[in-house]
C-alpha cells in the first residue's frame, strides 16, 4: 500500500523513515525542487516517475517546527487514507519533536500502530462495503430483473435492442455477469430506475467485450471478483459518463480498483505543462466524491458505507477548520499582495498560485514578536519571488558556446515566440554581444512565411559586419521552404565553416496555430538546437502565460522524440516600455520554470542586458 | 565632592571658550573620524563570527553540518535542505570556544541566501562532491567563481576552504585534479563573465587577483584558498575542524 513515509526538517535532515520496499529513483529530491522550490506547494499531489514505477507523493507541512511530512505510494494503488495518516502521524510526531534531536527510534512502533489502524479502518470500510453489496443483492436482483422485464416490454429505441438482447444473455450466462449487474444496482439503487436502466444498459455494452475472459478467471467469491470486473469495462472505454459513475464505486471499494482513473491522470499531466489541468483533475474527484456523498446519503442500500464516507470527510473538515483560524489573518493580506502583483501585469492565475503557496508555507506558523503579519507575509512573498526568479541553470551563454566550441560544434540557438514581439530584432542583438566576444556567427533565416523576413536579416547580417569588422553569414533558402530543413543545412553549414555559433530565426506563430505548431516541433525535434529561447515581451500580461504554456504544451504533444524539448530560456523583450509593471517576467518564469537569458531594452543592438532578479523584485513588491 | 567636580567644569568651560574656534573645530573632526573608525570596525570591515558551509546540491554539507554538530553524520541521510541549518557548538576536540556554522542550501534556486549572511562571515567552506564531480565541473566552478566575484568576499579577504567530500570513495577524483579542473573552469568564466550589464545598469563585479595578466589559480587569488580531503560518512573530518580552530 504505503511505499515510503518520511519526516525531514526544512533544512534537510530526515528525521523519521519508514518504508515498505526501497523506493527507486529519489522522488522526495524531485518533490523539494519541483514543487516545494518552485512555490507549487498549493499542489495536492505530486506524480513521480521513475523507469517503470509511478509514484504519487502526498505531503503537509508542521510549519511552527519547519517540518515536512511526506507519503509516498505507487500511483496504480489508491491509498484512501494517505491525508489521515499524514495528519495524524503529524500530530503525533509534532508532540514528540525535540530541537536538536534527529532519531525518533521510539517512534518507528508509534507509526506502525497508525499505519495499521489507518489500513484496518480502510479494509473495514471495504468490508462493510462488500457486505452492504451482499445484503442488497437479494433485492436488488429482484429489482433489476424486474425493471429489465418492464423494459424489454416497453418499445426500445434504436440500436437498444441490441444492447439490450446482449446484456440479457449476459445474466443468464452465469454468475459472474450478474454479479457485476447487482454491483451497479447497488450504486444506482438510488437513482430512478429508468435512469438505472439505461446506465445498466451501456455498461452491459461495454461489458460485452471483456465478458468471456471475465467468466473465465472467475474466483469462487463474487464479492471478491467486482472490482476486478470493473477495471475491465473501465479500461476498455472511458468516456465522461463512465467516469462519473466509477467515482459512484469508489468510497467502499479496494484501492486497486481505481487504478484505470489514476493512470489516465498520470498520462494527461505532462512534463512541466498541465498543472492547470492537474489541479482541475483533482477538482472533478472533489466534486465527484461530493456528488457521491449525496448519492450515497440518499441511496438505502450503501447506508452504512455512506456513515464511513461522512465520518472521513468530517475529519478532514475538522483539520481544515483550525487551520482557517489562521488562514482568516493571511486572507487580506495576502489577497492585498494579490492585487499589487496583479497591478504590475502579473497574470492572475500566477498570483493566485503564488499566493496559496505562500500561505501553505506560513499557515500554522508562529508570529515572532514584534511583527505584523503583512510584514511576514511580504517577507515570504519577496522570498518565493527571489527564488523563482533565480536561474535553475546557468545563464553564461558565452561559457556554454566555448565548452561546444571546444567540442567543435557550433552552438545553436533557435528563437522561438508568437507575431511581432521582436524575435529578428533581438537575434541581432544577441549575434552583436557574441561578435563583441569575437565568436563566429552565422544566422540561419527560417523564416521562409512573412514577407521580407529573409531581407530584414540580410540588412541585420550588413550592419553588423559594419560595427563588428567582423563576417557574419547568413544561410537563407529564400521563402516556402520547409523551415526544418533549411535549420538542417544550415547547421551543416555552420560547422563547415566552422562557426561558434548559429542563431536560428523562425516565423512568429500564435500559439493556436497547429500546422505552424508541427512546423516548429520538427525544427526542432530534427535538429535538436542547444538552447530554445523562447522570446516575450514585458508588455504582455495575461497572455504570457498562456502563449508560453501552449508552446510548451505544443513541443511536448507534437514532438516524436522520447524527451521532448521544451523552452529552454526566455528573451523578456520591451522591457524599456514597461516601467515598473515587470510582472510579465514572473508570469513566464514561473509558468515555464525557465530562467530570463536575456533582456531586450531598447532600439539598438548594445541593447541587451541580464536580468537583476533583486531589481524585478523589488519593482514587483513596491 | 560636588563643589569640586563643578570648579572642574567651569574650568573645563573656561578653557574652551579660550581656546581658538579653529582648534575646537579639529578636535571635534578627530573625535567624529574615531567614532566612525570604531563603528566600522564594530559593524563592518572586520569579519563576523560565522562559518557557512556552501557548494552544489548533494555535496554534503547537511551531512558535515550533522558531523560537526552531533560528532556523527544523520543515520537516514538528507534531503535537498530548503532553508540554512544554523547552529553555535564547539568544535570537536578543541578548547576554543563555540562557533556559529551555517550550512546553506545548495540548490540553485536558493544560492542568493548567502548574501543573508556575508556580513557575518568568518570563514567559507566549499564542499565539493569529489566522485561526482566531472558532470557538475562547470556549475560548480560557476558558483565558486561568483562567490570570488563578490564585492563582501574580496574585500575581507575571508579565507576559504575548498572541502572536497567523499574522499572515502574508490571512484573519488584527487585534490590536485579537482583544483587544476576548478581552475581551468574559473578562468574560462572570468573571461565570459561581466559581459552584459544587467537590467540595473549596475556592473557586474569580477575577481581581484593579485596578479594581473595570468591564468587564474587559486594561489594569487587576493583571498586565502586552502583544499582539504574528508569524508563524512566515515567521519573523519577533522582537515575541517583545523581549519575552523585554526580561524576561530
Amino acid at each position: 500500500m504505503l511505499d515510503n513515509f518520511t519526516i525531514f526538517a526544512r533544512g534537510g535532515i530526515i528525521l523519521f523513515s519508514w518504508s515498505a520496499v526501497a523506493l527507486k529513483g529519489n522522488p522526495i529530491d524531485a518533490l523539494i525542487s519541483t514543487v516545494l522550490l518552485e512555490e507549487r506547494s498549493g499542489q495536492q499531489s505530486f506524480p513521480f516517475t521513475s523507469g517503470s514505477t509511478k509514484y504519487v507523493l502526498k505531503w503537509t507541512f508542521s510549519n511552527e517546527l519547519g517540518l515536512v511530512f511526506v507519503a509516498v505510494y505507487q500511483s496504480i494503488l489508491q491509498v484512501l487514507y494517505v491525508e489521515d495518516l499524514l495528519n495524524q502521524v503529524k500530530s503525533a510526531f509534532v508532540a514528540k519533536y525535540k530541537p536538536g534531536t534527529l532519531e525518533y527510534p521510539e517512534f518507528v512502533d508509534e507509526f506502525q500502530r497508525m499505519l495499521n489502524e489507518q489500513e484496518q479502518r480502510a479494509d473495514e470500510i471495504r468490508k462493510n462495503r462488500a457486505e452492504a453489496a451482499k445484503k442488497t443483492r437479494s433485492q436488488t436482483q429482484q429489482q433489476i430483473q424486474g425493471s429489465k422485464r418492464q423494459d424489454s416490454q416497453t418499445p426500445p429505441k434504436k440500436g437498444k435492442g441490441s444492447v439490450e438482447s446482449s446484456k440479457s444473455n449476459g445474466s443468464s450466462n452465469g454468475n459472474g455477469a450478474l454479479s457485476e449487474v447487482d454491483e451497479t444496482a447497488v450504486v444506482e439503487n438510488s437513482s430512478a430506475k429508468a435512469f438505472d436502466i439505461s446506465k445498466l444498459q451501456k455498461r452491459g455494452s461495454n461489458k460485452s467485450p471483456a465478458k468471456g475472459k471475465g467468466s473465465k478467471d472467475e474466483p469462487p467469491k463474487p464479492s471478491d471478483k467486482k472490482p476486478k470486473q470493473m477495471r475491465k469495462w473501465e479500461d476498455s472505454k472511458p468516456s465522461p459518463d463512465e467516469k462519473l459513475d466509477f467515482s459512484v464505486v469508489k468510497p467502499g471499494d479496494s484501492a486497486d480498483d481505481s487504478a484505470p482513473l489514476d493512470r489516465v491522470y498520470m498520462g494527461k499531466s505532462g512534463m512541466d505543462v498541465e498543472e492547470e489541468e492537474e489541479e482541475e483533475d483533482d477538482d472533478e474527484d472533489d466534486d465527484d466524491d461530493e456528488e457521491e456523498d449525496e448519492a450515497a446519503s440518499t441511496g438505502k442500500g450503501v447506508a452504512s458505507s455512506s456513515g464511513k464516507r461522512g465520518w472521513l470527510s468530517s475529519m478532514l473538515r475538522g483539520v481544515v477548520g483550525t487551520e482557517s483560524l489562521e488562514e482568516d489573518d493571511l486572507s487580506p493580506v495576502l489577497q492585498e499582495l494579490k492585487s499589487r502583483l496583479m497591478a504590475k501585469n502579473v497574470a492572475s492565475e500566477i498570483a493566485e498560485k503564488l499566493c496559496d503557496s505562500v500561505s501553505s508555507g506560513l499557515l500554522g506558523k508562529r508570529q515572532s514578536s514584534f511583527t505584523r503579519v503583512a510584514s511576514t507575509v511580504k517577507t515570504a512573498m519577496h522570498d518565493a519571488l527571489v527564488r523563482i526568479l533565480t536561474p535553475r541553470r546557468t545563464t553564461d551563454i558565452l561559457r556554454e558556446v566555448q565548452a561546444s566550441k571546444e567540442k567543435g560544434q557550433p552552438y545553436s540557438i533557435v528563437f522561438i515566440g508568437v507575431n511581432g514581439v521582436g524575435k529578428s530584432t533581438n537575434l541581432a542583438k544577441v549575434a552583436y554581444w557574441l561578435l563583441q566576444h569575437d565568436m563566429k556567427v552565422m544566422i540561419a533565416a527560417c523564416d521562409t512565411f512573412r514577407a521580407g523576413a529573409v531581407e530584414q536579416l540580410r540588412t541585420h547580417c550588413r550592419r553588423l559586419e559594419a560595427t563588428s569588422g567582423q563576417q557574419v553569414s547568413l544561410f537563407e533558402r529564400g521563402y516556402e521552404k520547409d523551415p526544418a530543413a533549411v535549420a538542417f543545412e544550415a547547421m551543416r553549414q555552420a560547422k563547415k565553416e566552422k562557426c561558434d555559433v548559429l542563431l536560428i530565426d523562425t516565423a512568429g506563430r500564435m500559439q493556436d496555430n497547429k500546422p505552424l505548431m508541427e512546423a516548429l516541433s520538427k525544427l526542432i525535434d530534427l535538429n535538436k538546437p542547444d538552447l530554445a529561447l523562447f522570446v516575450g515581451e514585458a508588455l504582455v500580461g495575461n497572455d504570457a502565460v498562456d502563449q508560453l504554456k501552449k508552446f510548451n504544451a505544443w513541443l511536448t504533444d507534437l514532438s516524436t522524440a522520447p524527451t521532448p524539448r521544451l523552452v529552454d530560456g526566455i528573451v523578456l523583450t520591451k522591457f524599456d516600455t514597461v516601467d515598473e509593471k515587470v510582472g510579465a517576467a514572473l508570469s513566464m518564469v514561473y509558468e515555464s520554470r525557465a530562467p530570463i537569458m536575456f533582456v531586450g531594452c531598447g532600439q539598438t543592438y548594445s541593447d541587451l542586458r541580464k536580468l537583476n532578479v533583486k531589481h524585478i523584485v523589488s519593482s514587483l513588491l513596491r | 565632592m560636588s563643589v569640586p567636580m563643578e570648579l572642574e567644569y567651569e574650568k573645563f568651560i573656561e578653557q574652551l571658550t579660550d581656546t581658538k574656534p579653529q582648534i575646537l573645530i579639529f578636535g571635534l573632526a578627530i573625535c567624529l573620524f574615531m567614532l566612525v573608525g570604531i563603528l566600522r570596525i564594530l559593524f563592518g570591515g572586520k569579519r563576523g563570527k560565522s562559518f557557512l558551509l556552501y557548494g552544489p546540491s548533494g555535496s554534503g554539507k547537511t551531512s558535515l553540518f550533522a558531523q560537526l554538530k552531533s560528532g556523527t553524520p544523520p543515520k537516514l541521510g538528507t534531503t535537498t535542505s530548503m532553508v540554512a541549518n544554523e547552529a553555535t557548538f564547539p568544535i570537536a576536540g578543541s578548547q576554543g570556544p563555540a562557533v556559529h556554522v551555517v550550512d546553506l542550501p545548495g540548490h540553485p534556486r536558493l544560492r542568493t541566501e548567502i548574501d543573508n549572511y556575508l556580513p557575518t562571515t568568518r570563514a567559507l567552506l566549499v564542499v565539493i562532491d569529489s566522485v561526482d564531480f566531472l558532470p557538475t565541473a562547470r556549475n560548480t566552478a560557476e558558483s565558486i567563481y561568483e562567490l570570488l566575484a563578490k564585492p563582501s568576499v574580496q574585500k575581507k579577504r575571508v579565507p576559504i576552504l575548498v572541502v572536497c567530500n567523499k574522499m572515502d570513495r574508490t571512484s573519488a577524483h584527487s585534490i590536485e585534479f579537482l583544483r587544476k579542473r576548478l581552475e581551468k573552469e574559473i578562468e574560462q568564466y572570468r573571461t565570459t563573465r561581466s559581459a552584459l550589464k544587467d537590467t540595473k545598469e549596475s556592473d557586474v563585479g569580477g575577481l581581484r587577483l593579485t596578479k594581473k595578466n595570468v591564468p587564474f589559480s587559486f594561489a594569487i587569488c587576493t583571498n586565502p584558498i586552502m583544499f582539504c580531503g574528508i569524508s563524512v560518512v566515515n567521519g573523519d573530518v577533522s582537515g575541517v575542524n583545523d581549519f575552523i580552530k585554526s580561524n576561530a
